[in-house]
This record gives C-alpha cells, sequence and structure tokens, in this order.
C-alpha cells in the first residue's frame, strides 16, 4: 500500500484508520448479553411458572441464586477471552466496568433489601422495578459509549419495564407478572441487539 | 515540500500502523494486518522501524501454542504522531 503520499492522503488515511479501529467490535462481542439475556429471561420465567405452581413460598426466591456461579463462570471465559482478543481499548474496558459494577451494584441492592424486609414485606416488591430501570441505565451508557443504537432503544424498553412493572402491581396486585416483564424486556431489550451485534461483528470482521 | 514532516511517519504503511495505535489501547498484529490490507512481511519490516525509532512497543509472547505479536504506541510515538498532524495542518492552511 506504498504510494507518494499528500497531506490530503494523510488526513484521509488517519481520519480512515482511526475511525475503523474505534468502531471495531470483536467477534463475539455480544455473546455474553446473549448469554446473559437468555439466562435471566429464563429464570425470570421459571421464577413466574413456580409461583403459578406453588404459590407464594419464599423458597421459589431462590432460583435467582443460580445466577452466582452463573457469574463467576461467565466472569472467568470473558478474563480468558480478554486476554486473547485481538485489540483492546479503553471503550471495551469502560463497558466491561460498568456492568461489573451493576452486577456487585445488584448484589448489594438485594441483600440490602432481605435485611430490611421479609420476603413478603413492601420492599420486596421494589426489587424489579429497580432492577429493570437500573439495567436500562448500563444499557444505554453501552449503546451510547458503542455509538450502537439497537442497544440504546433497548434501554428505553427496560425503563418501559420497569415502569409497568410498577403499575402492574398496583393494578393487579401480584408480583408474577413483574417476571414476565422482565423475561420480555431481556428478549426484547438485551438479547435482540445483542443477536444485531454479532450479526454486524460478523458482517464487518 | 514535506521538510517539517516526520520521515518516518510520512509513509503510508506506518501512518496507517500509528493511526490505528493511537485510538487504542494495544493491538495484535493480525488486527492491524487486516485493517491495513498489507502484508505480513510488509508490516513486519514497518513495525520494526517503528519499534526502532520507540514510536510504538513491541510485546512478543506465545498464547497456548500460538505465537503472538502486540503493538502498543509509546509516549514518544503520540508526540510525534500529534507534530505530524500539527505540521499538516499547517500546509493545509498555509
Amino acid at each position: 500500500m506504498e504510494k507518494e503520499l499528500n497531506e490530503q492522503d494523510s488526513l484521509r488515511l488517519i481520519t480512515e484508520m482511526i475511525t475503523q479501529a474505534r468502531s471495531n467490535f470483536q467477534k463475539g462481542r455480544g455473546d455474553g448479553i446473549v448469554f446473559w439475556g437468555y439466562t435471566i429471561a429464563i429464570i425470570a420465567l421459571a421464577n413466574f411458572v413456580l409461583l403459578q405452581i406453588f404459590g407464594y413460598q419464599p423458597a421459589i426466591y431462590w432460583v435467582w441464586a443460580l445466577t452466582i456461579p452463573i457469574f463467576i463462570i461467565h466472569y472467568m471465559i470473558e478474563l480468558k477471552r480478554g486476554k486473547k482478543a485481538l485489540v483492546k481499548n479503553g471503550i471495551n474496558e469502560i463497558i466491561g466496568h460498568v456492568w461489573f459494577a451493576y452486577a456487585i451494584s445488584s448484589a448489594v441492592f438485594v441483600t440490602s433489601i432481605f435485611i430490611i424486609g421479609t420476603w413478603d414485606s413492601v420492599v420486596f416488591l421494589l426489587i424489579n422495578p429497580a432492577l429493570i430501570g437500573m439495567s436500562g441505565l448500563c444499557i444505554y451508557v453501552t449503546g451510547r459509549v458503542c455509538r450502537f443504537k439497537p442497544f440504546v432503544y433497548g434501554a428505553y424498553v427496560f425503563w418501559c419495564g420497569a415502569l409497568i412493572s410498577a403499575i402492574i402491581l398496583v393494578v393487579c396486585h401480584a408480583i408474577d407478572f413483574q417476571f414476565l416483564i422482565l423475561a420480555l424486556c431481556m428478549i426484547i431489550g438485551f438479547v435482540t441487539p445483542g443477536h444485531i451485534l454479532n450479526r454486524k461483528v460478523d458482517q464487518d470482521v | 515540500m514535506y521538510k517539517d514532516l516526520d520521515p518516518l511517519l510520512h509513509a503510508q504503511l506506518r501512518l496507517a500502523i500509528v493511526s490505528i495505535l493511537v485510538s487504542i489501547e494495544e493491538a495484535d498484529f493480525v488486527f492491524i494486518k487486516d485493517k491495513t490490507g498489507t502484508t505480513a512481511g510488509n508490516l513486519s519490516s514497518h513495525i520494526e522501524k517503528l519499534s526502532q525509532a520507540g514510536y510504538i512497543g513491541v510485546r512478543k509472547f506465545i498464547d497456548g501454542k500460538r505465537p503472538r505479536t502486540v503493538c502498543k504506541i509509546t509516549q514518544k510515538g503520540l508526540d510525534a504522531f500529534d507534530n505530524y498532524v500539527k505540521a499538516l495542518q499547517d500546509y493545509i492552511h498555509h
């Protein structure tokens, strides 16, 4: 690719290379998003089904404890993947930190709720709307930092989901449907953009 | 005409390499090869020149069974790139 450069060629080349490097998405970048989207959706659906079968039993909510070993395994896989990555950039690191902080914050929040009240107290009803809303925040940041609009739209799905989740509780006086809304938000606002991202990466690479 | 332009950067492939590296933390040899569309041999020789000048740092290691080369821009490289862009802007504005 050697030829005599003039000033316009140089600037064009610099712009082109910087744009290409910045817009680069690692292959399989959406895998983690798709994986977590399906995982949370399946657990939420399982929670809904168990509530229908057994009624309001506190033990049912232990199904969410599955997220702890899954998180640890996924974190180790991502560490390994990070070492094999062809390119490292600040953007990927920021997004990784945001989601890691979200996982810790969620765990602290849920633990605090259990410290404050019992499983049938009012504060317990806040868990779903709060976590759905916080997920919207992280998806929004991911979408804006990556300049990937499907995530931005996904964030709006989550924020609407958080509000509907609170409204449905007042209207139906039942927590069951919150889990259906959570599963729906995960599929529409998380899994779908993740698949779109993977398709975009496959086309770009 | 281009007496103020750094001759090390004023070459298409070397400028492309440095432009990629200024915008990311570090990049694998394979990534740079894909983005620049050049051959491995050609890329190696230009990376070597930039490395000898202290513009980029090169880390070679074995990842599993695969040898890998990862490049990262140095502060000297960033300064040289900055000066190069400023010199280019001067040419355009005068």
